[in-house]
């Protein structure tokens, strides 16, 4: 833990050492960027590892982010629910007889060209810290932006250190909105502006708007005029800017109450059998 | 040929994946104990926790309201199982969090783990929380914007203005352009992200990269200077609090 001991910069309150400036200790610990390090109450580690592996699957189901994990050749190791879901529906991402993770188009090899890439990419590579792909889907949907990661290494039966890829996407299409049960900040929407404002944030234009909710133009500029005075905004893109900012791209207050979004739902649950034989890497850490 | 490590090994490793995947988020994400202590907190959150503004952490860890200084409520949710939603994770609970700085309020949901049972031990995760920065201005890397859509230098400044939610005539005083130079990027921008107006392209950009941090990843460098696998697990277990 000698490294640790060198980068007590500790940002949070008194009994951690605070670096005044954070220069002094930045200069000494290369790399570092100042940001928080614990090192006097850090317990015997990975006691509580398990634990946390769950939850930390736990947020990403809820924020409904897909995470896999491939080694340099595309072997699939980790899919999680979200992950499997979008796999196993073969819109833009597949899983093919060898396991490995494919483009649904079978004429692109540039996510296997990308993973092979940044798996056998040297730890000290300063730059590209992730690539980022547009695989295009044949269900006609916007393409699914998919972000491999710069690897890890995870020690493998012999205990020699294998580079594996994580891989995470999520469906771009599928944003809950604003719901009125939980009003977003300070603001007081009306079901029906809120029902306004979700369309808005599917890109719709103002007369698309009028169109989808049935009402006619006035009310939508009616609508339209107390979002902007309720949020503050004053132009249209600025309102856009505020509601994704403050809302987020996942609202993941919302998922507990529609259930279908995230977590684990019984279409993800089902699917999961069916996928072609995903490798056990990670067995043991569910299991325990 | 078979991956698995017979001792069970690989779960650290997985659950410095699985961390590291976090960090790259740009919603706040905090696991904390039953006491209301700080286990672990993603690289957003602990960029808001570090501020004190809104929310922090105390010398003894516990998350705190920094306006009056009271702790983070834990007790609402620690009542039995009965605020268990029906897909096994608690009911969320919001709060709006004023800021002392005069910012925008921060949306703080938190919810029960689905795995935390009935027990009382302090250093399992019992409640997530999600912290979301109305604030954070959401900045799109200009080499993820030119892999994706091929867009130039000032297309790309361009797109990350107006996802701030500038005007066009704005985006000519900040890039120090002419206004019909600016609608000629417009109108390459949406070409070239196949969308119909600014608003489509607004959403689109939030849609697609609002949830990734463009920031750099830093730890890159911590790793290099021992060795790949010894440094990605202290990285990450360093960052794993415990509180005695």
């Amino acid at each position: 833990m000698a490294l640790t001991q060198s980068r007590a910069n500790v940002v949070f309150r008194s009994s951690f050492r605070v670096s005044s400036t954070g220069d002094g200790v930045r200069g000494t610990s290369s790399g570092s960027d100042g940001r928080a390090y614990v090192s006097e109450r850090l317990g015997p580690p990975g006691q509580n590892c398990a634990d946390i592996l769950r939850v930390g699957l736990e947020f990403l189901n809820l924020l409904s982010v897909a995470l896999t994990i491939c080694d340099s050749s595309s072997q699939l190791l980790h899919a999680n629910q979200i992950a499997r879901h979008i796999l196993h529906s073969g819109d833009g991402l597949r899983v093919d007889s060898f396991s490995r993770l494919r483009t649904s188009k079978p004429s692109s090899p540039v996510l296997s060209e990308v993973i092979r890439e940044l798996a056998g990419a040297k730890p000290a590579a300063s730059d590209a810290t992730h690539v980022v792909i547009a695989v295009p889907r044949p269900s006609g949907k916007r393409p699914l932006i998919v972000s491999v990661l710069s690897p890890a290494f995870v020690a493998d039966r012999a205990d020699t250190l294998i580079p594996v890829v994580p891989i995470i996407f999520w469906e771009h299409e599928e944003h809950c909105g604003i719901k009125r049960r939980c009003r977003p900040g300070t603001w007081d929407f009306t079901p029906a502006e809120c029902r306004f404002a979700n369309l808005l944030m599917e890109g719709l234009s103002l007369a698309d708007c009028c169109q989808q909710l049935g009402i006619c133009r006035s009310t939508g500029a009616f609508h339209l005029k107390n979002l902007f005075r309720k949020t503050g905004a004053r132009r249209q893109i600025e309102l856009l800017s505020i509601l994704f900012r403050g809302i987020g791209v996942r609202s993941v207050a919302h998922s507990g109450l529609r259930g279908a979004v995230v977590g684990p739902s019984q279409r993800v649950e089902s699917n999961v059998e069916d996928l072609p034989a995903v490798r056990s890497f990670f067995a043991k850490a569910y299991s325990s | 040929m078979t991956y698995c490590n017979g001792n069970g090994s690989n779960l650290p490793d997985l659950a410095s994946i699985v961390l590291g995947t976090l960090d790259f988020l740009r919603t706040g994400v905090v696991m904390i104990s039953i006491r209301g202590q700080l286990l672990w907190a993603n690289r957003a959150a602990e960029d808001v926790l570090n501020t004190h503004d809104g929310l922090e952490v105390d010398a003894d860890g516990f998350l705190l309201f920094s306006e009056g200084a009271s702790r983070f409520p834990i007790e609402s949710m620690s009542t039995g199982t009965a605020v268990a939603c029906a897909d096994g994770y608690g009911e969320p609970s919001i709060k709006y969090v004023h800021r002392p700085s005069g910012k925008r309020d921060l949306m703080v949901i938190s919810r029960r783990t689905a795995y935390f049972g009935d027990s009382r031990d302090t250093h399992k995760p019992f409640a997530l929380v999600f912290i979301q920065d109305p604030d954070r201005a959401v900045r799109v890397s200009q080499r993820e914007l030119r892999q994706l859509y091929g867009l130039t230098l000032t297309e790309g400044s361009m797109a990350n203005l107006l996802m701030e939610g500038s005007t066009l005539d704005e985006c000519c005083r900040r890039l120090a352009i002419r206004p019909s130079t600016a609608r000629m990027h417009l109108r390459n921008l949406l070409d070239k992200t196949a969308t119909r107006g600014q608003g489509e392209l607004v959403c689109l950009l939030f849609r697609n990269h609002g949830l990734m941090n463009a920031s750099p990843v830093p730890e890159r460098s911590i790793r290099s200077s021992v060795g790949p696998q010894k440094v990605f697990k202290i990285f990450h277990e360093a960052r794993i609090y415990r509180w005695l």
